[in-house]
Protein backbone atom coordinates (compact mmCIF):
# COMPACT_ATOMS: atom_id res chain seq x y z
CA UNK A 1 0.00 0.00 0.00
CA UNK A 2 1.35 3.20 -0.96
CA UNK A 3 2.16 5.67 1.97
CA UNK A 4 -0.98 8.18 2.72
CA UNK A 5 -3.55 5.53 0.40
CA UNK A 6 -6.77 4.77 1.94
CA UNK A 7 -7.02 0.86 3.08
CA UNK A 8 -10.33 0.89 0.23
CA UNK A 9 -8.34 2.66 -2.43
CA UNK A 10 -5.30 0.10 -2.15
CA UNK A 11 -7.45 -3.03 -2.39
CA UNK A 12 -8.77 -1.29 -5.82
CA UNK A 13 -5.92 -0.59 -7.22
CA UNK A 14 -4.29 -3.70 -5.89
CA UNK A 15 -7.00 -6.18 -7.66
CA UNK A 16 -6.71 -4.24 -10.52
CA UNK A 17 -2.63 -4.82 -10.92
CA UNK A 18 -1.47 -7.99 -13.11
CA UNK A 19 -0.02 -11.24 -11.63
CA UNK A 20 3.51 -10.33 -12.86
CA UNK A 21 3.45 -6.65 -10.61
CA UNK A 22 1.99 -8.54 -7.73
CA UNK A 23 4.35 -11.09 -7.70
CA UNK A 24 7.29 -8.60 -8.20
CA UNK A 25 5.86 -6.66 -5.25
CA UNK A 26 5.97 -9.04 -3.01
CA UNK A 27 9.36 -10.15 -3.87
CA UNK A 28 10.36 -6.86 -2.02
CA UNK A 29 8.25 -7.39 0.78
CA UNK A 30 4.92 -5.33 0.20
CA UNK A 31 2.21 -7.54 2.49
CA UNK A 32 -0.66 -6.01 0.74
CA UNK A 33 0.67 -7.57 -2.85
CA UNK A 34 1.33 -10.81 -1.00
CA UNK A 35 -2.03 -10.53 0.37
CA UNK A 36 -3.90 -10.26 -2.83
CA UNK A 37 -1.66 -12.77 -4.65
CA UNK A 38 -3.32 -15.14 -1.88
CA UNK A 39 -6.83 -13.99 -2.33
CA UNK A 40 -6.63 -14.95 -6.41
CA UNK A 41 -4.95 -17.95 -5.37
CA UNK A 42 -6.42 -19.38 -2.19
CA UNK A 43 -9.67 -21.49 -3.67
CA UNK A 44 -7.28 -22.85 -6.05
CA UNK A 45 -4.50 -23.94 -3.70
CA UNK A 46 -7.02 -25.19 -0.70
CA UNK A 47 -9.29 -27.62 -3.67
CA UNK A 48 -5.64 -29.38 -4.76
CA UNK A 49 -4.73 -29.59 -0.88
CA UNK A 50 -8.37 -31.17 -0.21
CA UNK A 51 -8.22 -33.69 -2.71
CA UNK A 52 -4.54 -34.35 -2.48
CA UNK A 53 -4.91 -34.76 1.63
CA UNK A 54 -8.20 -35.56 2.10
CA UNK A 55 -8.63 -33.84 5.20
CA UNK A 56 -10.09 -30.31 5.96
CA UNK A 57 -7.50 -29.23 8.46
CA UNK A 58 -4.62 -30.79 7.09
CA UNK A 59 -6.07 -29.03 3.53
CA UNK A 60 -5.30 -25.62 5.53
CA UNK A 61 -2.07 -26.08 6.99
CA UNK A 62 -1.03 -26.95 3.39
CA UNK A 63 -2.27 -23.91 1.91
CA UNK A 64 -0.79 -21.76 4.45
CA UNK A 65 2.67 -24.10 4.29
CA UNK A 66 2.56 -23.62 0.79
CA UNK A 67 2.04 -19.73 0.24
CA UNK A 68 4.76 -19.25 3.02
CA UNK A 69 7.03 -21.57 0.32
CA UNK A 70 6.12 -19.65 -2.82
CA UNK A 71 7.18 -16.43 -0.66
CA UNK A 72 10.38 -17.71 0.17
CA UNK A 73 11.08 -19.01 -3.15
CA UNK A 74 9.45 -16.27 -5.21
CA UNK A 75 13.15 -15.42 -6.34
CA UNK A 76 13.47 -18.15 -8.38
CA UNK A 77 10.19 -17.41 -10.20
CA UNK A 78 10.18 -16.21 -13.82
CA UNK A 79 8.45 -13.44 -14.29
CA UNK A 80 5.57 -13.17 -17.14
CA UNK A 81 5.04 -16.96 -16.29
CA UNK A 82 1.41 -17.65 -14.74
CA UNK A 83 1.54 -17.93 -10.83
CA UNK A 84 -1.24 -20.61 -10.45
CA UNK A 85 0.89 -23.68 -12.15
CA UNK A 86 4.04 -22.65 -9.63
CA UNK A 87 1.93 -22.79 -7.18
CA UNK A 88 -0.40 -25.66 -8.07
CA UNK A 89 3.04 -27.93 -7.95
CA UNK A 90 4.29 -26.21 -4.50
CA UNK A 91 0.55 -27.17 -3.10
CA UNK A 92 0.97 -30.92 -4.87
CA UNK A 93 4.06 -31.76 -3.38
CA UNK A 94 3.28 -29.77 0.43
CA UNK A 95 0.36 -32.03 0.25
CA UNK A 96 2.37 -35.22 -0.60
CA UNK A 97 4.91 -34.61 2.09
CA UNK A 98 1.65 -33.55 4.54
CA UNK A 99 0.17 -37.35 3.67
CA UNK A 100 3.09 -39.09 4.41
CA UNK A 101 3.89 -37.43 7.37
CA UNK A 102 0.33 -38.47 9.14
CA UNK A 103 -1.88 -41.45 8.49
CA UNK A 104 -4.18 -40.81 5.90
CA UNK A 105 -7.84 -39.73 7.32
CA UNK A 106 -10.57 -39.91 5.46
CA UNK A 107 -12.28 -36.33 4.77
CA UNK A 108 -15.21 -35.27 6.21
CA UNK A 109 -18.12 -36.54 4.47
CA UNK A 110 -19.29 -34.05 1.81
CA UNK A 111 -22.49 -32.21 2.08
CA UNK A 112 -24.95 -33.92 -0.63
CA UNK A 113 -26.86 -30.53 -0.43
CA UNK A 114 -24.43 -28.99 -2.32
CA UNK A 115 -24.69 -30.60 -5.67
CA UNK A 116 -27.58 -29.29 -7.40
CA UNK A 117 -30.26 -26.34 -6.81
CA UNK A 118 -33.81 -28.12 -6.58
CA UNK A 119 -33.87 -31.50 -8.74
CA UNK A 120 -36.44 -34.53 -7.94
CA UNK A 121 -35.99 -36.13 -5.31
CA UNK A 122 -35.45 -39.25 -8.07
CA UNK A 123 -32.83 -37.08 -9.80
CA UNK A 124 -30.78 -36.53 -5.93
CA UNK A 125 -30.73 -39.80 -5.30
CA UNK A 126 -29.68 -41.37 -9.09
CA UNK A 127 -27.06 -38.22 -8.88
CA UNK A 128 -25.73 -39.23 -5.50
CA UNK A 129 -25.12 -42.26 -6.23
CA UNK A 130 -23.64 -41.54 -9.95
CA UNK A 131 -20.82 -39.18 -7.71
CA UNK A 132 -20.53 -42.16 -5.46
CA UNK A 133 -19.82 -44.74 -8.10
CA UNK A 134 -18.14 -41.80 -9.68
CA UNK A 135 -15.78 -41.41 -6.26
CA UNK A 136 -15.38 -45.48 -6.15
CA UNK A 137 -13.81 -45.01 -9.98
CA UNK A 138 -11.61 -42.07 -9.34
CA UNK A 139 -9.94 -44.03 -6.05
CA UNK A 140 -9.34 -47.07 -8.64
CA UNK A 141 -7.24 -44.62 -11.02
CA UNK A 142 -3.65 -44.71 -10.55
CA UNK A 143 -2.48 -41.28 -7.89
CA UNK A 144 -1.12 -39.54 -10.98
CA UNK A 145 -4.02 -40.42 -13.70
CA UNK A 146 -6.49 -38.53 -11.11
CA UNK A 147 -4.42 -35.70 -10.07
CA UNK A 148 -4.11 -34.70 -14.13
CA UNK A 149 -8.06 -35.43 -14.15
CA UNK A 150 -8.94 -33.38 -11.51
CA UNK A 151 -6.41 -30.77 -12.34
CA UNK A 152 -7.34 -30.48 -15.90
CA UNK A 153 -11.67 -31.00 -15.24
CA UNK A 154 -11.64 -29.01 -11.70
CA UNK A 155 -8.82 -26.51 -12.22
CA UNK A 156 -8.82 -25.60 -15.59
CA UNK A 157 -5.21 -26.37 -16.27
CA UNK A 158 -4.01 -27.27 -19.92
CA UNK A 159 -1.96 -30.15 -20.62
CA UNK A 160 0.81 -27.92 -20.66
CA UNK A 161 0.12 -26.43 -17.32
CA UNK A 162 -0.38 -29.64 -15.76
CA UNK A 163 2.69 -30.86 -17.89
CA UNK A 164 4.86 -27.79 -15.87
CA UNK A 165 2.81 -28.79 -12.59
CA UNK A 166 3.74 -32.42 -12.32
CA UNK A 167 7.49 -32.48 -14.32
CA UNK A 168 6.11 -35.49 -16.90
CA UNK A 169 5.85 -34.99 -20.78
CA UNK A 170 2.80 -32.90 -22.50
CA UNK A 171 2.10 -36.18 -24.45
CA UNK A 172 2.18 -38.34 -21.71
CA UNK A 173 -0.27 -35.58 -19.65
CA UNK A 174 -3.01 -36.20 -22.42
CA UNK A 175 -2.34 -39.68 -22.36
CA UNK A 176 -2.90 -40.08 -18.84
CA UNK A 177 -6.55 -38.16 -19.56
CA UNK A 178 -7.16 -40.47 -22.55
CA UNK A 179 -6.95 -43.08 -20.12
CA UNK A 180 -8.81 -41.83 -17.09
CA UNK A 181 -11.52 -40.51 -19.55
CA UNK A 182 -11.96 -44.27 -21.36
CA UNK A 183 -12.41 -45.75 -17.61
CA UNK A 184 -14.87 -43.14 -16.28
CA UNK A 185 -16.72 -43.51 -19.39
CA UNK A 186 -17.11 -47.37 -19.15
CA UNK A 187 -18.58 -46.84 -15.55
CA UNK A 188 -20.62 -44.08 -16.62
CA UNK A 189 -22.04 -46.40 -19.78
CA UNK A 190 -22.23 -49.02 -17.10
CA UNK A 191 -24.46 -47.35 -14.79
CA UNK A 192 -26.64 -45.50 -17.56
CA UNK A 193 -27.56 -49.03 -18.59
CA UNK A 194 -28.51 -50.22 -15.25
CA UNK A 195 -30.47 -47.69 -14.55
CA UNK A 196 -32.86 -48.07 -18.15
CA UNK B 1 -15.70 -38.25 -31.21
CA UNK B 2 -19.00 -39.90 -31.05
CA UNK B 3 -21.89 -37.83 -29.57
CA UNK B 4 -22.33 -40.35 -27.06
CA UNK B 5 -18.09 -40.08 -25.89
CA UNK B 6 -18.62 -36.23 -26.44
CA UNK B 7 -21.76 -36.48 -23.69
CA UNK B 8 -20.33 -38.82 -21.07
CA UNK B 9 -17.09 -36.75 -21.18
CA UNK B 10 -19.57 -33.91 -20.68
CA UNK B 11 -20.99 -35.81 -17.67
CA UNK B 12 -17.83 -36.77 -16.27
CA UNK B 13 -16.44 -33.24 -16.01
CA UNK B 14 -19.97 -31.83 -14.20
CA UNK B 15 -19.53 -34.82 -11.93
CA UNK B 16 -15.79 -33.73 -10.68
CA UNK B 17 -17.07 -30.31 -10.64
CA UNK B 18 -19.68 -31.36 -8.48
CA UNK B 19 -17.69 -33.54 -5.96
CA UNK B 20 -14.79 -30.28 -6.18
CA UNK B 21 -17.45 -27.72 -5.40
CA UNK B 22 -19.07 -30.35 -2.45
CA UNK B 23 -15.80 -29.89 -0.71
CA UNK B 24 -15.76 -26.30 -1.17
CA UNK B 25 -14.59 -24.22 1.70
CA UNK B 26 -16.60 -21.04 2.06
CA UNK B 27 -15.91 -17.51 2.10
CA UNK B 28 -15.69 -16.89 5.56
CA UNK B 29 -13.03 -20.09 6.10
CA UNK B 30 -11.23 -18.97 2.96
CA UNK B 31 -10.85 -15.08 4.76
CA UNK B 32 -9.72 -16.57 8.06
CA UNK B 33 -7.16 -19.01 5.99
CA UNK B 34 -5.73 -16.09 4.25
CA UNK B 35 -5.81 -13.51 7.15
CA UNK B 36 -3.75 -16.35 9.28
CA UNK B 37 -1.48 -17.08 5.97
CA UNK B 38 -0.71 -13.35 5.09
CA UNK B 39 0.13 -13.23 8.93
CA UNK B 40 2.34 -16.50 9.27
CA UNK B 41 4.45 -14.79 6.29
CA UNK B 42 4.71 -11.55 7.99
CA UNK B 43 8.44 -12.28 9.53
CA UNK B 44 9.54 -13.68 5.68
CA UNK B 45 7.75 -10.06 4.16
CA UNK B 46 9.73 -8.15 6.91
CA UNK B 47 13.24 -9.89 5.75
CA UNK B 48 12.38 -8.50 2.12
CA UNK B 49 11.46 -5.13 3.20
CA UNK B 50 14.42 -4.91 5.11
CA UNK B 51 16.91 -6.36 2.21
CA UNK B 52 14.76 -5.51 -0.96
CA UNK B 53 17.94 -5.94 -3.55
CA UNK B 54 17.71 -9.54 -4.09
CA UNK B 55 17.64 -10.47 -8.04
CA UNK B 56 14.94 -12.27 -9.42
CA UNK B 57 15.68 -15.29 -11.69
CA UNK B 58 14.72 -13.12 -15.11
CA UNK B 59 17.51 -10.52 -13.06
CA UNK B 60 20.39 -13.10 -12.26
CA UNK B 61 20.04 -14.21 -16.05
CA UNK B 62 20.29 -10.89 -17.71
CA UNK B 63 23.20 -10.25 -15.21
CA UNK B 64 25.18 -13.09 -16.01
CA UNK B 65 26.64 -12.03 -19.26
CA UNK B 66 27.78 -8.91 -17.46
CA UNK B 67 29.32 -10.99 -14.08
CA UNK B 68 30.92 -12.99 -16.45
CA UNK B 69 32.32 -10.83 -18.78
CA UNK B 70 33.74 -8.72 -15.71
CA UNK B 71 35.57 -11.94 -14.47
CA UNK B 72 36.83 -12.58 -17.40
CA UNK B 73 37.96 -9.03 -17.45
CA UNK B 74 39.46 -9.38 -13.90
CA UNK B 75 40.92 -12.55 -15.32
CA UNK B 76 42.94 -10.99 -18.19
CA UNK B 77 44.10 -7.61 -16.26
CA UNK B 78 45.78 -10.07 -14.11
CA UNK B 79 46.79 -12.38 -16.42
CA UNK B 80 47.87 -8.94 -18.35
CA UNK B 81 49.65 -7.73 -14.87
CA UNK B 82 51.29 -11.24 -13.80
CA UNK B 83 53.24 -11.58 -17.36
CA UNK B 84 54.27 -7.54 -16.70
CA UNK B 85 55.59 -8.03 -13.45
CA UNK B 86 57.29 -11.39 -14.37
CA UNK B 87 59.30 -9.67 -17.17
CA UNK B 88 60.07 -6.55 -15.13
CA UNK B 89 60.78 -9.17 -12.06
CA UNK B 90 62.98 -10.29 -15.10
CA UNK B 91 64.82 -7.41 -16.08
CA UNK B 92 65.00 -5.81 -12.35
CA UNK B 93 63.47 -3.16 -10.84
CA UNK B 94 58.91 -3.03 -11.32
CA UNK B 95 58.19 -0.37 -13.92
CA UNK B 96 54.84 0.40 -15.80
CA UNK B 97 53.50 -2.40 -17.97
CA UNK B 98 54.92 -1.56 -21.79
CA UNK B 99 52.58 0.19 -23.97
CA UNK B 100 51.13 -3.05 -26.18
CA UNK B 101 50.32 -5.11 -22.23
CA UNK B 102 47.87 -2.58 -22.14
CA UNK B 103 45.13 -4.65 -23.64
CA UNK B 104 41.97 -3.47 -21.45
CA UNK B 105 40.82 -1.31 -24.44
CA UNK B 106 41.92 -3.26 -27.02
CA UNK B 107 39.79 -6.68 -25.34
CA UNK B 108 36.71 -4.53 -24.36
CA UNK B 109 37.19 -3.51 -28.69
CA UNK B 110 37.26 -7.43 -29.20
CA UNK B 111 33.50 -8.23 -29.66
CA UNK B 112 34.15 -11.58 -28.70
CA UNK B 113 32.16 -14.20 -29.96
CA UNK B 114 30.31 -17.03 -27.63
CA UNK B 115 33.01 -19.40 -29.40
CA UNK B 116 35.68 -17.38 -28.53
CA UNK B 117 34.28 -16.73 -25.16
CA UNK B 118 33.95 -20.47 -24.35
CA UNK B 119 37.88 -20.66 -25.59
CA UNK B 120 38.85 -18.01 -22.90
CA UNK B 121 36.53 -19.67 -20.06
CA UNK B 122 38.38 -22.90 -20.81
CA UNK B 123 41.91 -21.26 -20.52
CA UNK B 124 42.65 -18.69 -22.41
CA UNK B 125 42.98 -15.91 -19.66
CA UNK B 126 46.37 -13.85 -21.25
CA UNK B 127 44.95 -10.83 -22.76
CA UNK B 128 47.21 -11.79 -26.02
CA UNK B 129 46.10 -15.04 -26.52
CA UNK B 130 42.42 -13.44 -26.19
CA UNK B 131 43.15 -10.95 -28.90
CA UNK B 132 44.35 -13.91 -31.09
CA UNK B 133 41.51 -15.59 -30.57
CA UNK B 134 39.22 -12.52 -31.44
CA UNK B 135 41.49 -11.76 -34.40
CA UNK B 136 41.13 -15.36 -35.86
CA UNK B 137 37.24 -15.98 -35.45
CA UNK B 138 35.55 -13.18 -36.06
CA UNK B 139 32.52 -15.45 -36.79
CA UNK B 140 30.06 -15.74 -33.83
CA UNK B 141 29.47 -19.08 -33.08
Amino acid sequence: MSPGEEPAAASHRLQRLAEAELVEAARVGDTAAFDELVRRHMPLAFGIASRVVQHREDAEDVVQESFIAALKRIDTFEAGRPFAPWLARIVINRGLNARKARSLRTMAPLSEDAASLAPSPLEVAERSELRLQLRHALNELPEMRRRILELFEIDGFTSRDIAGITGIAEGTVRWHLHQARATLRELLATHRKAAT
Amino acid sequence: MSENTRELDALIGALLREEAAAAHIDEAALARLRQGTVERAAPELARRRAAPGVATAAQRRRLWPVAAAAGLLAASVAGVLATGAIRNGAGGALESPPPELSSIDRILDADLSDAQFRAVLSGAADAEALLRLAAADPEDG
